[in-house]
C-alpha cells in the first residue's frame, strides 16, 4: 500500500498525470469531505478540492517525505478552506431551533436521519473555521491527535482542548445552550 | 461526586487517555449520571458527524478529467520534459545546426566579414564623438545631467506604479 503510493507520487513527480489522475481518484473523497465541512458548498467544496489537486501536483517537489503526502495534502486544503472563508464576505446565516434533546436521540433510527445530516452540516457552520477542521480531521477523517497536532502545526493540549471545546459547542447548536450547563 | 472528568470525556471517546485517566473516567461515569449522560451524547454526536459527511457523494470521475485538465491548462508551456525525449531533441537540434553551418559556409564567411566591418565603423564613430565631446565640456556636462534627471524620474514612476500596484 505505502510502496504503491510512493511510486505513483515518484511517478507523478517527473510529470506522470495518469500517476497523479489515480492518486486524485484514491483522495478525492477525503480532501472534498474535508473542505465540505469546512465551507459546507458543494459546488465550492468541489473547486477547493480540485484547486487543491492542481497546487498539490505543482509542489509535489516540495513533499519531503512520500509517507507524508496525505497530511501535507491535508494541510494545503485547510489552507485553501481558510483562504476562501477569509474572501467570503456574507456568511450564511441559518438560525437552528433549539431542539429537545429527547427528540434528537430517537431521531437517529426515524426515517429523518437526512433531515438530521443536514441539521449537523448546518450547526458546523456555527462553529469557528478552527473548530470545524479539527473536528473534521478527528470526526470525519479519523487522524490521531498526535497526527493533526503535527498537521495543523499547534500542540497536543491544544488539539485535545480544541477538539472538546468544538463537540461541545457543535453540540450546544444541536441540543439548544440550555442543555450544556 | 462533585468531581466531574467534563474535560476528559472527548479524549476518552477518541481513546487518546492515558491508563490512569482512563481508569479515572471509567470510574466517574460508572457513578456520576450527568456525566454518564454527557459521555453517550458527545458519542452520538461523533458517530452522527462521521455519518453525515460520509453519506455525501463524493464528485465522480469528471473531477478527475478536471484536475488533469487544469494541470496541462497551467503546465503546458512548462510541462516537465522526459528526460529520453529532452536529450533526442538536444542531438537533433545539434545536428541540425551544424548541417546548416557547414551548407551555409560562404554565407557563414561572409556573415562574420560584415559584422566586423561594423564593428570597425562602430569603433571610428566613437572614436570620433570621443573627440568632437572633449573639445566642447559644457556639451558632456549637459548630457551627464539629462540623464541623471532620466534617471531619477524613471525611478520615481516605477516605485509610484508598485505602490499603486500592492493598494489594489
Amino acid at each position: 500500500m505505502d510502496q504503491e503510493l510512493t511510486n505513483l507520487i515518484q511517478k507523478a513527480r517527473s510529470g506522470d498525470l495518469e500517476a497523479f489522475s489515480t492518486l486524485v481518484s484514491k483522495y478525492k473523497g477525503q480532501v472534498f469531505r474535508h473542505a465540505f465541512s469546512i465551507v459546507n458548498d458543494r459546488m465550492e467544496a468541489e473547486d477547493i478540492a480540485q484547486e487543491a489537486f492542481v497546487k498539490a501536483y505543482s509542489s509535489l517537489s516540495k513533499l519531503d517525505n512520500d509517507f507524508a503526502f496525505v497530511s501535507w495534502l491535508t494541510r494545503i486544503v485547510t489552507n485553501i478552506c481558510y483562504d476562501k472563508l477569509k474572501k467570503r464576505k456574507k456568511i450564511q446565516k441559518l438560525q437552528l431551533q433549539s431542539k429537545d434533546r429527547a427528540e434528537h436521540m430517537s431521531m437517529t433510527s426515524s426515517i429523518d436521519r437526512t433531515q438530521l445530516k443536514l441539521e449537523i452540516q448546518e450547526a458546523m457552520q456555527k462553529l469557528s473555521p478552527d473548530q470545524r477542521t479539527i473536528l473534521s480531521l478527528r470526526d470525519i477523517q479519523g487522524y490521531s491527535y498526535d497526527e493533526i497536532s503535527k498537521m495543523l502545526s499547534i500542540p497536543l493540549g491544544t488539539v485535545k482542548s480544541r477538539i472538546h471545546s468544538a463537540r461541545i459547542a457543535l453540540k450546544k447548536e444541536i441540543f439548544g445552550g440550555e442543555h450544556n450547563e | 461526586m462533585n468531581d466531574h472528568v467534563h474535560e476528559l470525556l472527548s479524549a476518552f471517546i477518541d481513546g487518546e487517555l492515558n491508563e490512569e485517566e482512563r481508569k479515572k473516567v471509567a470510574d466517574h461515569v460508572a457513578e456520576c449520571r450527568q456525566c454518564s449522560t454527557e459521555l453517550k451524547e458527545l458519542q452520538w454526536l461523533k458517530e452522527e458527524l462521521f455519518a453525515a459527511y460520509h453519506s455525501i457523494e463524493i464528485p465522480n470521475v469528471q473531477f478527475e478529467h478536471s484536475v488533469v485538465q487544469k494541470i496541462k491548462q497551467i503546465s503546458s508551456p512548462y510541462r516537465p520534459m522526459n528526460r529520453y525525449v529532452r536529450w533526442t531533441v538536444s542531438f537533433i537540434a545539434l545536428l541540425m545546426a551544424a548541417f546548416i553551418l557547414l551548407k551555409m559556409g560562404n554565407v557563414f564567411y561572409v556573415g562574420i566579414t560584415l559584422a566586423t566591418s561594423f564593428v570597425h565603423i562602430g569603433l571610428s564613430v566613437t572614436h570620433a564623438l570621443a573627440s568632437v565631446l572633449s573639445s566642447i565640456p559644457l556639451l558632456f556636462l549637459a548630457c551627464v545631467i539629462i540623464s541623471m534627471v532620466i534617471l531619477g524620474t524613471s525611478i520615481w514612476a516605477i516605485q509610484f506604479l508598485l505602490r499603486v500596484k500592492s493598494l489594489e
